[in-house]
Parts: C-alpha cells; structure tokens; sequence
C-alpha cells in the first residue's frame, strides 16, 4: 500500500541496505527497516569499524541462513512495526492496539509451517520483537491441545520406546484432563 | 521449503482467551494434506522453543514433556511464577478445596524440572490452608532464593463462599519460614485469607492484607519487623478494636484501609506517612497523633460522626493537609454551620454517591472553609433541587486562587445553575470550568477509583446543553472570561 509514501520515515534518509538471501534473491531495504534485524546491525557496524572509508558504498549483506520467503514476509512486518510505532509516538497504548489489530490481521496469511519458517529467520538476523510474536502465536495455537494434536501441528513424530510415553503420562496425569477437542 | 503462500483460507489467530482460541486450526491439523509431515520444528533452537513454553499455561508446558524425546528436556524459564487454577487445573470444579492434592501435586512436579534461574514475581492462588503449610513453605522459599521481589500469596479463591478456611485452619504465612536463616529480600508482599506469623520479612516494603484477620500483637508485629516499609494497605481485614499503627521511624507513605471491620479506634504516629485513605461504612475515631508530613486524605463518609469529624477537628490534627477528598454513599444531611478552616488544602474533592439532602448553594459555605483552594471537584447526583426556589446567601467572599472546577453529575437545576454563576462571579483566577453530566472519576487517583466504573452515563438531553450555556452566559462575568474557561 502506500506506507513509504504516506509516512516518511525520518530515520532512514533514503539510506538503503542490500540483503542477500540464501536462494540468491537480493532485496534492497530501508536503513531503519535493516537495523531491527540485529545481526544485519552488527555485520553493518562490524563493516564500518573495518573500514571507515566505505561509508557510501552499497554494502551487500550476505544471509546464509534466511530464504528469500520469510524474509519478504519480515520485511513487511518490521515495516509495518515502525510505521505503527511512528504513527503512534506518543500514545503507548493506542500503539499496542494498533499492534494487536495488526497481528491478528497478519496471522491470518501465515500457515503453520511457514510460521517455523519465520521464527528460524527472526531468529537468525535476530529481530526480537518479531521472534516474541511468533513465538506467542505458536503457544496460543496449542494452548489447552491434545498431545496427538501438538504433534501434527509440529509434524512431530514420537520417539518413545513402548511404554516410555505411557509412564509420562500417568506421572504428569493432572496436565492431561479436560484438553480440547481437537 | 515452500516460498509461495498457500491460499487455501487457513488462518492463525493470536488470542488470549480460551473461547476463540478454537477457531483455527482446528479444523486444519486433521486434513493431513495441508500439513506436511515433516519435523518442522525440530530446527528451532532450543531457547526459542523454551520461549514459547514460556507463553504457554504451566499445564501446557508440562504436557509438551510428552511430545518427544528433545522436548522432554526443554523448560521454559518464567519471570513469573504464577501457581493458579488457570495454570494448573482449570478443568477442576469448584470448591477448589477438594482438588488441594492434585494442585499441591502438580506443582511440586513442574518445581522439580523447573530450570529457571531468576524470578521476579510469585503468586500462589488457590485454596490451601495449614494442612499444605510445609509446602506452600517450600515454594516460597524456593522463589525466594531465586529472587522473588513480589509474592502474593492467596489462600482462597473459590467463587462464593464455598470452601472458606476457618480462621485456625488459615495458612500462616512465615511461622516456619521466617524462623530459619535465610535472608528473605522480598519487597512487596500480598495475603488474602492467609493469617500473619509471628514474624515478617525485614526489608518489605509494600505490605498488602486482604481478609487477614488481625490482632493487636500481629499489628504491632508489622510496625516492629517491617521497618522499611513505605506502604501499608490493609483490605476486607478484621481488625483489632484499637488499631494503632505507631512507629515513629517507619518510613510509611501510604496507609489504605479499606472495608475492614472490628475497630473503632485508629491510631496513627507515622513521621513520614503523606497519604491516607480510610474507606469504611463503619466510623472509627481518629487519633492522628504524629503524622506532621500527612498531605492527602481520602474519607468515605457513612454518618454525622464522620461529617462532624472532618469539618470540625481534622483541620486541627492536620496543619499541613493539602489534599482532602471526601466520598459519601450515604444521603449526607447538612452541612454544619462553622467549619473549621483548612488553612493550606489547595485541592477538595466531594463525592455525594447519594442525593444529598441540602441545597447545592450550601455548598458555598464550605468553600469557604478553604482559603487556598486552587482545585475544586464536585459530584453530585441531584436532578432536582432539595429546596426549590432556593437564592444564594448574600455574600461576596472571593475565592483568590481558585482555578480549576469541576460539576460533575450537573442536572442543570435552578440552583446548579446559580451555584455555577457563583463560581464564576466569584473566582477571578479561574482558568477552566468543566460542567459535565457525566459522573466520573476525579482529578487525583485513589486507591478505590470512585466511583469504581463509569455509571450508564447520563448526557445532555435536547436543548438542555444550550440552556444551561446560555444561563450562564447570561452572568456579567462571562464575557469577560476566554470561551475556552467553559467546558462541556
């Protein structure tokens, strides 16, 4: 939509950052929208303190770990992050809901898997506060579940010798009465 | 891995409560086409997958044990420890009492695997009394040696009045605790319906009793131990018939108490203690002996006594009272004829719950009562006027500082209307006047927001905004005064 145009983000002075994915995608993105990935922070400081001089040069971050998919889907949220919270500098709380109605918003789009995708990648470039969410996201989705239903949510298989999962189970008896219907 | 999103209307929700959490995957995690089976979450690093054990309930944490082999030895570490039906046992039925062995069960089960390092918070809910003292000992202590600055301990929680601990069967908080050598560094300490060991952490310094039944000597156990502590709330307690808070070196600030019982005598010497907040249908007579930094007072006033109390000897025990606030539930009678003078009080809140059975344009007299006054709040619930036709004394006192007023619950009757005007003629400083139907909270917090929540909120009728406007206007005063002044 028209983010960029409508809020003009005063951190990022048309500083751009190249980001290259694993599958060798390369995507161009706002300074600002770079710095929350911390480790894209740290390569970005790391390359200054080595050499000052190449201030201006398009630097190209190489990310390993991170595919072009969840990174665009990353992208996006971290670009939305920074708008609500710019839209929102001084009102804390209209800030949260604004936040909420977004997430519900954008759980919506995200499959189980893709959402595994997404915490590996927040993980790796180190983006807290995307981590946070999914990470809240995949407890709210097996919260109060069957153990058989958290499995194929994971695609889990059990590895218990026979009788081993049966022992647990007794031993921890009060965590598994009264579960949902799957 | 996949890298176009799938379109076939599958959705994650992000919810808290338990009732919508059933719309999503439900349906989902049965069509295995559209799951692939593949181990999607055995990549994840173990401290992410901890950190989404730690948005799950303790159950659920302890339930995912089960899954396999690597999760059995994932824990997820918590700031705060919460012990509670929710989190442990929400299948249970009520009275809680009954279920005690598999909640005291439980709970040391998920403490022997826990491998959390720090916690800040503890809170323990649910119904145990003295039978589960060597337990509820043990988490405490367990979360004190993890650093626990906040505990709340909760000895009853049942819905109605089912499953009630008799006084002796109470849980003591601290009787064997307390004794031993360990260093509690606890700094803000909750009870409902526990009972008060001989003893208490030294270095509390919020102190918070709600249904904890009180004797003299466990009164006299809080001002001696607890030499640290800044605030002091006692809620719902039974107290003894003198109650007498005295310590001169304690660093009190706050002392609430609110909807206990069992006393007629309040006794209070507390150098530092600036606020007090005294609600209770039942009156006690105050001894304010020793309190020279006491600046904020909230009374709820439930009789003559009362009212008598505070227009005629408050003024006197409290020189330096700058803020006083008075809240009534019942039809407050009259006004007295003198009222002492409150010599520095700069902001007067009153509350009249009830209709109150006097002219509003009385109201003038107790202004007066208030020299310094900068802030005035007024809430009254009069749709018509106590006596009708009513005019104002002839008088022409000043109200030198008066700057801020509030009318609250203003129904726009004849002697609202002039007591307005009054306000207006009479208050050269006056910088803002809000006229509002509404009846809501004040300007200053208390610890009992009154009222509580906002009532099903009256607002201007048809014409009845522009009237009163009008009437006031009506005053020489107003033109003089910047339109912004009134507010509506």
């Amino acid at each position: 939509m028209s983010n960029q145009s409508e809020s003009p983000n005063p951190t990022s002075s048309s500083n751009k950052i190249t980001l290259k994915t694993s599958d060798n995608e390369v995507f161009e993105v706002e300074e600002a929208v770079a710095m929350k990935f911390c480790t894209v922070k740290q390569y970005f400081d790391d390359e200054n303190n080595n050499n000052v001089t190449s201030g201006t040069s398009t630097t190209l971050i190489p990310l390993p770990n991170v595919e072009s998919h969840p990174l665009a889907i990353l992208i996006t949220y971290c670009k939305k992050h920074l708008e609500i919270k710019a839209n929102n500098a001084d009102n804390k709380k209209e800030m949260e809901i604004d936040m909420e109605h977004y997430e519900r918003e954008f759980l919506k789009n995200v499959m189980p898997q893709e959402l595994t995708e997404l915490i590996l990648a927040a993980n790796y470039l180190n983006f807290k506060e995307a981590l946070d969410f999914f990470c809240r996201a995949v407890a709210s989705a097996i919260q109060n579940k069957s153990v058989e239903y958290v499995r194929k949510f994971f695609g889990l298989e059990s590895d218990f010798k026979p009788g081993e999962e049966e022992k647990l189970r007794e031993e921890f008896a009060w965590s598994f009465e009264g579960v949902d219907e799957d | 891995m996949a890298s176009k999103l799938p379109n076939n209307g599958e959705k994650l929700l992000l919810t808290d409560d338990t009732e919508r959490r059933d719309l999503q995957f439900s349906h989902k995690v049965g069509l295995s086409t559209s799951i692939r089976q593949e181990d999607i979450i055995s990549e994840l690093p173990t401290d992410v997958l901890s950190s989404i054990l730690s948005y799950l309930t303790l159950r659920d944490a302890v339930k995912t044990r089960v899954l396999s082999h690597r999760w059995t030895r994932i824990c997820a570490s918590r700031l705060s420890l919460i012990f509670d039906r929710r989190n442990i046992v929400p299948f249970l039925s009520y009275p809680c009492m009954d279920y005690k062995h598999i909640f005291v069960g439980a709970v040391n089960q998920f403490l022997q695997f826990y491998e959390g390092t720090r916690v800040v918070s503890f809170q323990l809910r649910f119904c145990l009394g003295m039978d589960c003292a060597n337990n509820i000992d043990q988490w405490i202590s367990f979360a004190n040696k993890m650093g626990a600055e906040n505990t709340t301990i909760c000895g009853w929680e049942c819905l109605g009045p089912t499953g009630r601990y008799k006084r002796e069967e109470m849980y003591v908080f601290g009787s064997e605790l307390l004794s031993q050598a360990t260093e509690f560094k606890l700094n803000c300490l909750r009870l409902r319906a526990c009972k008060l060991g001989p003893n208490l952490p030294r270095y509390l310094r919020i102190l918070e009793l709600a249904e904890v039944p009180l004797v003299l000597s466990e009164v006299q156990t809080i001002c001696s131990c607890c030499f640290s502590l800044l605030g002091l709330f006692l809620i719902n307690c039974k107290l003894p018939f003198k109650l007498r808070i005295s310590a001169p070196l304690l660093h009190l600030r706050t002392l609430i108490i609110d909807g206990c019982r069992g006393f007629e005598e309040i006794e209070l010497s507390a150098v530092n203690l600036c606020r007090y907040e005294y609600y209770s249908t039942l009156w006690a007579n105050h001894a304010l002996l020793l309190v020279p930094k006491l600046e904020e007072v909230y009374f709820q006033v439930s009789h003559e006594q009362s009212a008598h109390y505070i227009f005629h000897q408050l003024a006197e025990d409290l020189p330096n009272l700058r803020m006083l606030h008075v809240v009534t539930i019942v039809n407050w009678v009259s006004i007295p004829k003198s009222i002492v003078i409150f010599s520095k009080v700069e902001t007067l809140e009153l509350y009249f719950g009830r209709r109150m059975e006097f002219d509003v344009l009385k109201m003038t007299a107790i202004l007066r009562a208030f020299p310094l006054l900068q802030k005035f709040y007024l809430q009254t619930r009069c749709s018509i006027d106590f006596e009708q036709g009513r005019e104002l004394d002839p008088n022409d006192h000043v109200h030198e500082h008066l700057k801020e007023v509030h009318l609250a619950g203003f129904y726009g009757t004849s002697s609202q209307i002039k007591f307005a005007i009054y306000l207006l003629k009479n208050t050269p400083a006056l910088k803002r006047l809000v006229i509002d139907p509404k009846e809501k909270c004040g300007l200053v917090d208390s610890y009992r927001q009154v009222p509580r929540r906002e009532r099903k909120n009256r607002s201007w009728n048809e014409g009845e905004r522009e009237r009163v406007c009008e009437q006031c206007k009506s005053s020489p005063k107003m033109y003089r005064l910047s339109f912004n002044v009134f507010e509506f």
